[in-house]
C-alpha cells in the first residue's frame, strides 16, 4: 500500500519540470522532498495529488492508477495542503475547517468529536469562532494544516491507507509552531498516515524525515534514509556551496550548516 | 440573526411582496373579493389571473435568477465585483437577442420552436461571452480585479458596436421591435412567454443551486478544491452555462437589469455571511423580493404609463453599490 509516482516526466509548456522521478509515500513513513528552489518539489508534490497529470509514466494509489479515481475518492484517501491559500470572503475559521469533509468524506456522526480533537491537538480552539482574514499568516497556515488532517481523520479505521501531502507547511510559522507542526505530522504518520512534506529548512528534514528525496533540476538526485543523503558532499553539489554536517552528540541528530 | 431565521423572514417577505404587488396597480385588485365574490368581479379576476400573476411571477423568477446567477459567479470567480453585467455577459445576451430581432426573418423556425427562439438566441451570446471570460481567467491564473472589470468593460463596449451595427442594418419595423425590447419591461409577460422562459430558467437554475457546496470549497483554490474532491471542470461547466441560460432568458425577456446579481448577494454575505449554502438561496429570495417591488414601483410610480424596470433597479442599485463600497473601505 504506497502512494507511488512510477518514472513520471512532467513538462509545463515547453519546460520538463520532472525527469523520470520515482517516489513512493509510504503508510508509517514520513518523507521529504529538499531541493533548491525550482528544482521540481511542488510540481512533483502536485503531480503525486492528482493535479498535474504527468505526460510519462503513472501515479498510483494502493496499486490503482490514480487518473482512474474520481477526484472524491482520491479526496477520501488524501489530504494536500498547498503552500498559501488566500480566501476572498470573510469565512469563519470553524466554517474553513468544516470544508475538510463537506463533500461528505467524514460520516456526520464523528463531525464533532474530530473538529473538537483536531482543534485541540493543532491548538487553534482559541480562534475557532473567529474570522479567517484575521488571522495571521501564520495561523492561517495552522487551520489549513488542521483542516488537511480533518479530511484524512479515519475513526473508524477501516484499513484503507491515508495519505497527507505538505508543500511548505511551516513557511509562515515562527520556530516554535515549525516544530509543533512537524511534530504533529510525525505523529500522525507513526499512527499509519503516510506522509511527504516539501521542506526548504535541511535542519527540519534531519530532525523529522525517516526517509528523503533530494531533488536536483527535475530529477531524483539522491534519496535514502537521512544519513544516506545528507552528506557533505551531496549536499555542497547541490546547492553548490559548502555546506558541512555534523553529528551533534547532545542533541543526538545530525545539524547542517551553511558555510 | 442566524442564516435560517434570515432564510425564513425572506421567504415571509417575499409572499408578502408577491400578494401586494399582484393586488396593488392600475386598478386596485382587492384579492379575496375577487374569487369569494367571482361574478360580481370578473374583470378583475381576469386581470389577477391572466396579467398580474404571470407579471409578477415572471419578475419574481427573473430576480431570483440573476441573484443566483451573481451570487454563483462571485463564487466562481472568487470575486465579490462578478456580476453579469458588470462582466458583459448580459451584453453578449442583448446581441445575440438583437441579432435574433434583425436577422431572425432570414431564417425559418418550426412554430413550436417560435416562443422559444429569442431566449435561445440570447442564451447563446451569454454563453460566448462566459466562456470567453473563464478561458481568460484561466490563462491568467487568478485574474485580479481591475483586469476583470477592465475585460468586463472590452466585451461591454464590443456589445455596443455590435448593437449599433445591427440598428445600423435594420429596416423601420425591425428598429421599432429593437426599441421595444431595449427599454425593457414586464408588460409583456403573458402565460405564452413566462412559461417558455420558465422552462430555460428553471433547469439552469437547478443546476446553480447543485453547486452551493462545491463553490464553497473553490475559495480555497482550484488546486486545494480538487483536492478536497471537487471535480473542478464539471462545476465550472455547470456554473458557465446555468449563468448563460438564466441571464440570456432573463434578458430576452426584459432587457437589461443591472445590479440585482451584484448587490443582492452582496447584502446577503454581510446580513449572515458568506458560506454558499445559505448565500445562494437567500440571494434567490431577495432578488425576487427585489424586482418584483422594483417592477411594482415602475407601474405605479407614474401610472398609467410605466418606467423601465431597468431604471428603478439601477436607481436603487447604484447608490446601494456605491454605499457598499464606501464600508468595504472604512472595514479594510
Amino acid at each position: 500500500m504506497t502512494l507511488s509516482a512510477v518514472n513520471i516526466s512532467l513538462s509545463i509548456g515547453n519546460t520538463e519540470i520532472l525527469r523520470h522521478v520515482n517516489c513512493d509515500v509510504e503508510p508509517g513513513r514520513l518523507s521529504a522532498i529538499v531541493g533548491a528552489n525550482g528544482s521540481g518539489k511542488s510540481t512533483l508534490l502536485r503531480t503525486l495529488s492528482g493535479e498535474y497529470s504527468p505526460n510519462q509514466g503513472t501515479v498510483t494509489l494502493d496499486s490503482i492508477n490514480l487518473s482512474r479515481l474520481s477526484p472524491l475518492q482520491q479526496a477520501r484517501r488524501r489530504a494536500m495542503m498547498s503552500q498559501n491559500a488566500p480566501v476572498e470572503f470573510d469565512f469563519l475559521v470553524s466554517e474553513i475547517l468544516q470544508m475538510g469533509w463537506m463533500l461528505d468524506t467524514l460520516p456526520i456522526k464523528f463531525r464533532e468529536q474530530a473538529v473538537s480533537e483536531i482543534a485541540c491537538l493543532c491548538e487553534i480552539e482559541s480562534f475557532l469562532g473567529r474570522t479567517f482574514n484575521q488571522l495571521s499568516g501564520g495561523e492561517q497556515q495552522r487551520v489549513h494544516f488542521a483542516r488537511a488532517l480533518l479530511q484524512i481523520w479515519n475513526p473508524l479505521n477501516d484499513g484503507t491507507s491515508r495519505y497527507l501531502l505538505l508543500d511548505e507547511p511551516t513557511s509562515s510559522l515562527d520556530m516554535a509552531y515549525e516544530l509543533e507542526i512537524l511534530k504533529l505530522t510525525k505523529r500522525v504518520s507513526e499512527e499509519g498516515v503516510g506522509s511527504l512534506v516539501v521542506l526548504h529548512d535541511l535542519n527540519l528534514a534531519a530532525r523529522y524525515a525517516d526517509y528523503v528525496y533530494l531533488l536536483v533540476d527535475g530529477e531524483v538526485f539522491c534519496e535514502g534514509e537521512i544519513p544516506e543523503v545528507f552528506t557533505s558532499d551531496v549536499l555542497t553539489k547541490t546547492y553548490q556551496l559548502p555546506i558541512s554536517v555534523e553529528w551533534h552528540e547532545n542533541l543526538n541528530r545530525l545539524l547542517v550548516i551553511a558555510n | 440573526m442566524t442564516q435560517s431565521a434570515i432564510l425564513a423572514s425572506l421567504a415571509c417577505l417575499l409572499i408578502v411582496s408577491f400578494l401586494l404587488a399582484a393586488m396593488v396597480g392600475a386598478l386596485w385588485l382587492p384579492l379575496p373579493d375577487i374569487f369569494l365574490n367571482a361574478r360580481e368581479f370578473v374583470v378583475e379576476r381576469t386581470i389577477f389571473l391572466e396579467l398580474r400573476v404571470p407579471r409578477v411571477l415572471m419578475a419574481g423568477t427573473v430576480g431570483a435568477t440573476l441573484a443566483l446567477a451573481g451570487a454563483s459567479l462571485q463564487g466562481m470567480f472568487r470575486n465579490p465585483l462578478a456580476d453579469p453585467g458588470l462582466l458583459g455577459v448580459a451584453s453578449g445576451a442583448a446581441l445575440g437577442a438583437t441579432s435574433f430581432i434583425v436577422l431572425g426573418g432570414y431564417v425559418n423556425f418550426p412554430d413550436w420552436f417560435a416562443p422559444y427562439a429569442l431566449p435561445v438566441a440570447a442564451t447563446m451570446g451569454a454563453t460566448l461571452v462566459t466562456l470567453f471570460l473563464y478561458a481568460f481567467t484561466r490563462r491568467q491564473g487568478r485574474l485580479n480585479l481591475v483586469t476583470l472589470i477592465l475585460v468586463g468593460i472590452a466585451i461591454n463596449a464590443m456589445g455596443g458596436v455590435g448593437l449599433g451595427l445591427l440598428q445600423y442594418a435594420s429596416d423601420d419595423n425591425q428598429l421599432r421591435s429593437l426599441t421595444f425590447w431595449m427599454m425593457g419591461s414586464f408588460g409583456r409577460s403573458t402565460w405564452d412567454a413566462t412559461i417558455p422562459a420558465f422552462l430555460v430558467m428553471a433547469p439552469a437554475a437547478f443546476f446553480l443551486v447543485r453547486n452551493v457546496r462545491t463553490l464553497d470549497l473553490l475559495q480555497l483554490g482550484e488546486g486545494e478544491a480538487r483536492s478536497l474532491g471537487v471535480d473542478v471542470g464539471r462545476v465550472r461547466k455547470s456554473v458557465v452555462f446555468g449563468v448563460a441560460a438564466v441571464v440570456g432568458a432573463g434578458v430576452a425577456i426584459v432587457g437589461m437589469i443591472g445590479f440585482v446579481g451584484l448587490v443582492v448577494p452582496h447584502i446577503i454575505r454581510l446580513l449572515g455571511g458568506p458560506i454558499h449554502r445559505y448565500v445562494v438561496p437567500a440571494s434567490a429570495l431577495l432578488g425576487a423580493i427585489t424586482l418584483i417591488l422594483a417592477d411594482l414601483l415602475s407601474r405605479t410610480i407614474v401610472a398609467p404609463a410605466e418606467l423601465p424596470v431597468g431604471l428603478v433597479t439601477a436607481m436603487i442599485g447604484s447608490p446601494c453599490l456605491i454605499w457598499l463600497l464606501l464600508k468595504a473601505r472604512i472595514h479594510s
